[in-house]
């Protein structure tokens, strides 16, 4: 009983993750120039706006198919918590050492609409759910074993 | 089978429901989105406050104001995206628009010299 609820809550976390990454991917190539603009005011990968605006999406696209398949679902929860946490980082680096307001979020659709500080948190809570998920998936593992 | 299905379901709707938030509204000849800056420039009727300027292109007759900035400036498209629609706005927002090149001096429109000397 327990194992089922596990299997379904894992599964509703890679659900969650696919819709993040799909969402937040394909509303930035579809305002890319807006993207790489707000990139390039921002210190340290300013000079490299160009490649990370494609690099991005492309890397969430990708992140997302790796968990759509279920072979490489293991390692698509790794790839999800490590983009998460450089996200994270990536905003934590804006709050504390920039004005956030003289910068724009160019986040992706309605998730831009979110402030500095409700971002962080956001990102926090795909944290958790990406930990959870890897906790659950390697439960699951040991008992199929 | 089914989760794939299912995930394939959410990538699906993920991917319409960022088309459908993501592209910005247009309306007949100009593009515009909610809550965003319409006009094609920003003036500067008064010192150090400034105002859209929503029909036809500003001159000098415009200020009335003494200041050591621009008269107006053109809104640039990345501008009409980024620039949020306020009744006024400030030396400081103008300043900030200008360093991420949301706007730029108009053409024919000069600095302090342009203005009468109010001492």
């Amino acid at each position: 009983m327990k194992t089922q609820m596990n299997i379904k809550i894992l599964d509703w976390i890679t659900y969650l993750f696919i819709a993040l990454f799909i969402y937040t991917a394909a509303s930035k190539l579809m305002t890319l120039s807006a993207f790489e603009k707000v990139l390039s005011k921002v210190p340290l990968i300013g000079s490299l706006s160009h490649s990370i605006a494609w690099a991005v999406p492309v890397l969430e696209l990708v992140i997302s198919a790796l968990l759509i398949i279920p072979f490489t679902k293991k390692l698509g929860l790794y790839a999800a918590l490590g983009l998460v946490l450089v996200f994270t980082a990536y905003l934590g680096y804006i709050f504390l050492s920039m004005s956030a307001e003289d910068l724009p979020c160019s986040c992706g659709g309605v998730v831009s609409l979110l402030s500095w500080q409700q971002h962080i948190w956001f990102n926090l809570g795909f944290v958790g759910l990406g930990v959870t998920g890897l906790i659950l998936y390697k439960k699951q593992k040991k008992l199929r074993a | 089978m089914r989760t794939l299905c299912y995930s394939l379901a959410v990538a699906a709707t993920a991917l319409g429901m960022s088309a459908f938030t993501s592209i910005p509204d247009k309306t007949v000849g100009e593009a515009k989105r909610v809550g965003a800056i319409t006009a094609n420039f920003i003036i500067q009727p008064e010192e150090d406050e400034f105002r859209q300027f929503p029909i036809g292109t500003p001159d000098g007759q415009n200020c009335r104001g003494t200041s050591e900035m621009h008269c107006y400036y053109s809104v640039k498209p990345v501008g009409k995206d980024s620039i949020p629609d306020l009744p006024s706005y400030t030396d400081e927002q103008i300043e900030l628009y200008l360093a991420n090149e949301w706007i730029e001096p108009g053409s024919t429109s000069v600095d302090e010299s342009l203005y009468p000397d109010e001492d």
